[in-house]
């Protein structure tokens, strides 16, 4: 039997907040247990939730962003369940009416078509503390730091076939939200996790058949296996008559395989209500249009100016949009060269290269916009050579930032001089009569290959430093010349 | 019985003149409750060496001609409100050991404004009960009847006014907790508007309807503390920042030409007969001084307790969902495993009345019954709260009983479990409508008190309290003391 | 009605436990509550929005800035169980 996947995706953004959702503790990453938390966050008697501003600013501007309807009136409401890492025994979620509703958000291909993937909803909810199961003996420790951090859920329609789709969707998002400045989507710190819904049936079937989800993948790398790993589970027991539990279930990367999570065996009935301690958040138009103004230019908009303005292929102008710092440095590059193609190909080649050999960021990057123009302009204006320029690219990257200061201090200058050029021309014909017969009586194929003879003699005879366009004209003309 | 001897407004002008120090109420305050409370059980906590502390404090400040109005009065919390340091319970085994590193706003704010906090009071286990039965700590006492009991939840603090313990105790209502013992202690208790006075640190039960409120001897006395109780809070997002007028102004403005309804409803046959003639007294007193009076309808009053019964478990059984054993309160020994750990300390913890409620409010909020109950509820107490709108556009104050009897016996066996939530049938309207309600004592029944309660429109608390006070002005209910002679 | 079984799957999601000598007064008086509501269902509620808080207000939105109200020893004062700043329960797996 032929089986089709179907998968659907519930992705947790974590917000770029100062303060937590509901209290105003610090959301900082990894600090030491405990002590990012309030009364709030303990969950002590008394305390109440009071909304963050940042919160609901940054939903709106997500939905917006994905030009989705705004739930101009939403609620909180109480999900019920008792865990050690949920304080209250509830969590403070948007089951009913969420902030963001119904939009359609474009994800680019490799092939430079856009696939849409309905979204169903974006609703924000506090996330969960974190159980420690190594540090005290025999001893879960609970750590709250994390509780009460703002989550922006995002929810899709099951619109993914392929696992090719589902990592395209979630860099689309990744590279979205981190433009947006909402969230900067780091995996592997918890900003950004995914939970996939999977399910497969029998290819042209429209029924869905019974799902399971995959929790917390929390990096790119695992997200094709883990689905490829689930689906063929779900095939084997389906291929063998049996059927698939609905549940839900962890990938884990070191046995390579999906098990069932212990702590959601149990079914649990949530019983979500309004939570009575917070009141309607109700947007008006003001709100929604101040916001619109304050958005940046949306990864698919540059995407599409960088293909018509600027000239550049479906595959530069999907990797430069992939996140808001690279953009932004492509930008900067090309406001002072002037160059888009080549700025382009140095930071989509060079640049990327040099970056994942070292696993590191754009942002952390020795190498500036000013610095990468400066040696553009160098290459445009004649001064270096291409191999030259990745001379000078080296010594950027190891730190340097002037790029005429290494020009000088490497003796990289090319010799555009056509004076200085034709008498080492001149010198090499006389000494190399033979070669220079040889080549006069050969036919314009042999010519060329010939060619490579005296421009190799002439490049060694100027230290490499020989114009080469200038120099195989200057030696067509001598050669020639009989 | 005996006259009262001091009200909050007295005990503040003779601060001020100096006839008086903090000090000494303070150690007269200390001394009663160390002598009656073995036989009321009014209080749970008392902090002596902490209460001293701050009325010499309050001496200091008023030798220096600081004139506030609460400045160095003795008062009482209920023990639903955390206290920073201090012992808070809930009067539950659960929180039994406490300790909350935080003052509610009302604490803070009475703090601030001077009032030095002798303790903690005694009430229903979680504000769950009518009756101050289902403490923990043991139920408190009605001080015109030790026999009987104080009602509830905020049983404790209105035992320890008419008593004498204080002049004020705060006190916490989410179905009628101030204003049916108010009541059945013949003292006065208001329950302001929802959103009037701030939620933060008070150990929440109904979160869509609790509120906290004073109870003291007079209206007078309630309206000085409820203008230093409300006003908006940066840590209650469901505090209202509605100005916050000064109620003890409009005390005196005349009744004359008040529209006074009152709803035929309150007047079923859960009333008893001798309390409906109390009532009817009180009315025609309102009548006296030139209110009109005038009939009006609720006809979904007793559905109220239905619908009552449905949310405030409901909001409830989530609101405790905390109390885990995990982070603070009772813990149970040597727990298996996590579950384990969970089950037996709720089990162990919470008291039958609370488990009850929690196991209620479970259910109606589960997947099968949330339509049928809980959404149901809800919408019926839109039905409720808009036939209170409807009439309060046409009255400008309800009059009527604030409890269906008198105080009553304790461990009444006859009284089943729905028995006793019909306790609230007449103080649970303004609950589920937010509405603002005073219970002002109005007579005695075989030598217990009756208590008329008021309702007003939201957030006009001056009206009730002007209402309240032009009908002590003409009565002398609230100055009557029981005679403890005999208790200690 | 409400059969002990179903009000024994209540108490679970409560984590409370009613033991079996409990059970049969527990669902007596659990019926006897719902008993109580019976009457809602005579009520016309249709197009009747949910009364979910009686405050006829919208949200207030507090300033997104960092600010600690107790310090960490305060906040873990009470707590049964505890170890190097974290808060114990007997091991969980997952």
């Amino acid at each position: 039997m032929q089986w089709e996947k179907v998968m659907g995706l519930e992705v947790h953004l974590q917000l770029a907040t100062q303060s937590k959702i509901f209290s105003s503790s610090a959301t900082t990453f990894g600090a030491a247990a405990n002590s990012q938390t309030n009364p709030l966050d303990v969950a002590l008697p008394g305390t109440l939730p009071v909304l963050n501003h940042s919160a609901v600013t940054q939903a709106i501007v997500f939905g917006l962003g994905i030009g989705a309807d705004i739930g101009r009136v939403s609620r909180f409401d109480r999900k019920n369940y008792f865990y050690p890492d949920l304080p209250k025994g509830y969590q403070i979620s948007q089951f009913f009416q969420p902030i963001v509703k119904e939009g359609i958000f474009d994800v680019p291909m490799e092939d430079g078509s856009l696939f849409p993937v309905r979204i169903l909803r974006a609703h924000l909810e506090e996330d969960a503390g974190k159980s420690v199961h190594d540090a005290i003996p025999g001893h879960t420790g609970i750590d709250l730091n994390r509780a009460g951090t703002p989550l922006l859920e995002v929810v899709t329609e099951p619109d993914f076939r392929t696992a090719t789709q589902v990592v395209a969707y979630l860099k689309a998002l990744h590279a979205l939200v981190t433009y947006l400045g909402i969230s900067d989507g780091n995996m592997s710190e918890g900003s950004m996790r995914c939970d996939v819904n999977l399910s497969l049936r029998p290819k042209g079937e429209s029924e869905y058949g019974t799902r399971t989800e995959l929790k917390n993948i929390n990096s790119f790398r695992f997200i094709e296996r883990a689905i490829q790993i689930e689906a063929d589970r779900q095939q084997d027991l389906l291929d063998s008559g049996d059927t698939v539990t609905q549940e839900t279930r962890l990938f884990d990367p070191d046995k390579d395989e999906t098990r069932a999570m212990r702590s959601k065996e149990v079914a649990n009935d949530y019983r979500y209500f309004p939570d009575p301690d917070l009141l309607p958040i109700v947007i008006d138009d003001d709100t929604i249009d101040q916001i619109r103004a304050s958005l940046p230019e949306l990864p698919t908009a540059k995407r599409a100016r960088y293909i018509s303005d600027l000239g550049l292929g479906d595959y530069d102008a999907n990797l430069l949009t992939q996140d808001r710092a690279t953009a932004e440095f492509f930008e900067a590059t090309c406001t002072i060269c002037n160059n888009p193609k080549a700025a382009a190909n140095w930071i989509v080649g060079e640049l990327s290269a040099a970056l994942n050999r070292v696993g590191n960021t754009i942002n952390d990057c020795a190498i500036r916009p000013d610095g990468l123009a400066a040696l553009i302009t160098r290459i445009d204006d004649g001064t270096l050579s291409s191999k030259m320029a990745k001379t000078v690219f080296d010594a950027l990257w190891a730190g340097e930032s002037d790029v005429d200061r290494i020009i000088l201090d490497k003796g990289l200058k090319q010799v555009s001089d056509a004076g200085a050029l034709e008498a080492i021309v001149d010198e090499l014909i006389a000494a190399n009569s033979a070669q220079v017969d040889q080549y006069r009586a050969a036919d314009a194929s042999k010519q060329k290959k010939l060619i490579g003879f005296f421009v190799g003699q002439a490049m060694k005879a100027s230290k490499g430093q020989a114009n080469p366009q200038l120099l195989n004209q200057l030696l067509k003309e001598k050669l020639s010349a009989s | 019985m005996a006259k009262a001897v001091n009200t909050l407004a007295a005990l503040s002008q003779q601060l001020r003149t100096g006839s008086v120090s903090s000090r000494e109420l303070t150690e007269d305050s200390l001394l009663r409750i160390a002598r009656l409370n073995p036989a009321l059980n009014a209080v749970i906590t008392s902090c002596e060496d902490r209460a001293l502390a701050a009325a010499a404090q309050a001496d200091k400040a008023l030798a220096s001609g600081d004139v506030s109005p609460l400045l160095g009065i003795p008062m009482l919390h209920k023990d639903i409100f955390c206290t920073r340091d201090v012992r808070t319970t809930c009067a539950s085994k659960m929180l039994a050991e406490f300790i909350p590193p935080y003052s509610a706003t009302v604490v803070n704010r009475l703090e601030t404004a001077g009032m030095i906090s002798l303790g903690k009071c005694n009430m229903d286990e979680f504000a769950m009960g009518s009756s101050n039965e289902t403490s923990f700590f043991g139920a408190a006492r009605n001080p015109w009847d030790t026999a009987r009991v104080p009602g509830g939840s905020s049983g404790g603090s209105a035992a320890a006014v008419a008593a004498g313990f204080a002049t004020l105790a705060t006190g916490t209502d989410t179905g009628g907790s101030i204003r049916q013992p108010a009541a059945l202690c013949g003292i006065t208790g208001l329950k302001p508007s929802y959103g009037r006075v701030s939620r933060y640190g008070m150990i929440a039960f109904a979160s869509s309807m609790d509120q906290a409120g004073p109870m003291a001897r007079t209206a007078e006395d309630c309206a000085l503390v409820l203008s230093a109780m409300a006003g908006s809070d940066a840590l209650d997002s469901t505090c209202s920042d509605q100005p916050v007028p000064n109620y003890a102004e409009t005390l005196e403005q005349s009744i004359s030409g008040l529209r006074i309804g009152v709803p035929k409803e309150f007047f079923s046959h859960h009333l008893d007969a001798a309390v409906a003639d109390a009532i009817d007294r009180a009315i025609k007193e309102l009548e006296q001084a030139g209110a009109t009076i005038v009939d009006v309808s609720l006809p979904s009053t007793d559905l109220g307790v239905s619908t009552y019964y449905v949310i405030a478990p409901a909001e409830a059984s989530a609101n405790l969902s905390r109390y885990d054993g995990v982070r603070y309160g009772y813990r149970c020994e040597n727990p298996a495993d996590l579950e384990d750990l969970y089950t037996r300390s709720r089990s162990e913890g919470f008291g039958p009345e609370v488990k009850r409620r929690i196991l209620v409010g479970t259910f109606t909020l589960s997947a099968a019954s949330y339509d049928q109950y809980f959404m149901k509820a809800q919408q019926v107490r839109r039905v409720i709260a808009n036939e209170y709108d409807t009439v309060l556009d046409n009255v400008d104050v309800i009059a009527g009983p604030s409890a269906p009897n008198t105080a009553f016996v304790l461990n009444d066996q006859s009284k089943s479990i729905t028995d006793m939530y019909m306790e609230d049938v007449f103080t649970i309207g303004a609950n589920l409508a937010g509405l603002p309600a005073i219970s002002v004592p109005a007579g005695l029944v075989n030598g217990l008190p009756v208590g008329m309660q008021l309702i007003g429109r939201r957030f006009d608390e001056a009206r009730l309290l002007n209402v309240a006070h032009q009908y002590q002005k003409r009565t002398d209910w609230h100055t009557l003391s029981p005679d403890l002679g005999g208790l200690v | 009605m409400t059969h002990a079984a179903a009000v024994k799957e209540v108490a679970v999601l409560a984590r409370l436990s009613i033991s079996d000598e409990d059970i049969e007064t527990a669902t007596t008086e659990f019926n006897q509550t719902l008993a109580l509501f019976d009457a809602l269902s005579s009520v016309d509620t249709t197009q009747v929005t949910p009364m979910v808080n009686p405050l006829d207000a919208v949200q207030r939105l507090r300033i997104d800035s960092v600010e600690t109200l107790v310090d960490r020893e305060g906040l873990m004062r009470n707590a049964p169980a505890q170890d190097q700043h974290y808060f114990l329960v007997p091991r969980v797996l997952d």
